[in-house]
């Protein structure tokens, strides 16, 4: 399981930030739909979101797969890792102290916490 | 602060009203789709003026202006807009969109009201001129291109008066709203936009322009008090009321030891920012005041009824 995989991604997202793709019809808000009904797929949805810079729809993304999939140790990482990258480490480290150490690999959890509010520095720099 | 606030609500009233009517639907009573019920758990209803009784609410069903969508206990619901914005609106909530108007060149105009319950507002598209604006029974806030958290009634009661910002005061539990702005920070990748919300009560206007900063409107009539920087345990709590599946999956029956440490230490952050309310002081009807705009920062000014910038005076 490829938990860390929005950290390896958001590097492309600040490149490709400025080419942001608008849903303006219901025909792309069902498309849209569709690819997040299932936890793989609304998953890498959220990193092509995060690829793209659109940050704030890669975790409504997110939480569309937490409503349907609460227990998705993938999503619920990747959520708290992108408030942290909104530049909200209160609210991804109030998350990454609900998460179970047993759901990652060793000292995944650990890292998070470490590097949750100081990733947006980092990245910029 | 006040008069600029107004100009621009009035500005955006009157796009709007010239909006619907080059966009008025050949009948009255057609609907005026404008997003997508995106994800559905539990018992989650649609009501309007057009149907005999309320209908369930599966995934994909069209959202259109004046719908009232209600979620029970453990229920909660996404929206998603046509630009991409995002309504998430938690358990045992009444939320409605009055008004949405969206063009992909010039940009999106939304009305709201949560009348209960919790709501997380996403802004979608950055592209244009973009406004937002949710009503509560207390208040109003004005969205700008960020992520908000908002409660109305008597959880939102609960958690701010847990805040030791806010402490105990005259609260109505159908009325009370807390609002949480969640992001973007200044800090944030990919270079989005810092959000900002602005909370409104009584004519005064409280500002929250950093992730974390929490502003409380106890009772229609009364003043926002704050901006103050929420504890970890009032945001987990937060959390909970807009995402109760995410919450309960933990199976834990609650916030856990390492999210409450952190409380303390918030609570002594927000006695350094902004205003607060002691007791009764939520009614600033005054007019002496009622143009007070509080901030996040202790270096802003207010603005007086000319527009003129000055002291920020104390609200007590």
């Amino acid at each position: 399981m490829s938990i860390l995989l929005f950290r390896v991604f958001v590097p492309a997202a600040l490149l490709a930030a400025s080419a942001p793709v608008s849903a303006q019809s219901f025909e792309d808000l069902d498309a849209l739909l569709e690819r997040t009904a299932d936890e793989e797929q609304g998953i890498a949805t959220a990193r092509e979101q995060v690829d793209r810079g659109e940050l704030l729809e890669a975790l409504a993304t997110l939480e569309r797969v937490l409503t349907i999939f609460p227990k998705s140790a993938e999503a619920r990482f990747n959520h708290a890792m992108l408030l942290c990258w909104i530049d909200d480490p209160q609210g991804g480290l109030v998350e990454f102290e609900r998460l179970d150490e047993d759901d990652y690999e060793p000292g995944a959890l650990e890292q998070a916490r470490a590097t949750c509010s100081t990733a947006t520095q980092d990245e910029e720099e | 602060m006040r008069r600029v606030y107004q100009e621009k609500t009035t500005l955006v009233t009157a796009c709007l009203l010239a909006s619907t009517i080059a966009a008025a639907p050949a009948a009255a009573q057609e609907r005026v789709e404008v997003g997508s019920a995106a994800s559905v758990a539990g018992d989650v209803t649609l009501d309007n003026d057009q149907l005999r009784r309320p209908v369930d609410v599966e995934r994909g069903r069209r959202i259109a202006w004046g719908d009232l969508i209600r979620t029970k206990k453990n229920s909660q619901m996404q929206i998603l807009l046509l630009d991409r914005s995002n309504f998430g609106i938690g358990q045992r909530s009444r939320v409605r969109i009055d008004r949405y108007v969206y063009n992909p060149n010039e940009g999106r105009s939304l009305i709201g009201s949560l009348i209960k319950g919790a709501l997380r507002f996403f802004s979608g598209s950055e592209e244009g001129e973009n406004t937002a604006e949710v009503s509560t029974p207390a208040g109003r806030i004005g969205i700008r291109g960020t992520a908000v958290d908002m409660l109305v009634g008597e959880k939102a009661e609960d958690i701010a008066e847990d805040e030791d910002f806010v402490g105990s005061v005259r609260s109505d539990d159908d009325e009370a709203t807390f609002v949480v702005l969640r992001g973007p920070g200044p800090g944030a990748l990919s270079g989005l936009t810092p959000g900002l919300a602005e909370v409104t009560g009584a004519d005064v206007t409280v500002i929250l322009d950093e992730p974390g900063l929490a502003a409380y409107i106890p009772r229609k009539g009364a003043a926002p008090i704050g901006p103050f920087r929420i504890s970890n345990s009032g945001l987990a709590r937060v959390q909970d009321q807009i995402s109760p599946r995410w919450a309960r999956s933990f199976g834990d029956g609650g916030i856990p030891d390492e999210v409450l440490i952190g409380t303390a230490a918030a609570g002594i952050l927000g006695v350094l920012l902004g205003t607060r309310g002691d007791g009764d002081d939520g009614d600033q009807t005054s007019s002496d005041n009622s143009n007070n705009t509080a901030t996040g920062r202790s270096d802003r000014t207010c603005e007086d009824a000319n527009g003129n910038r000055i002291p920020c005076p104390p609200i007590r």
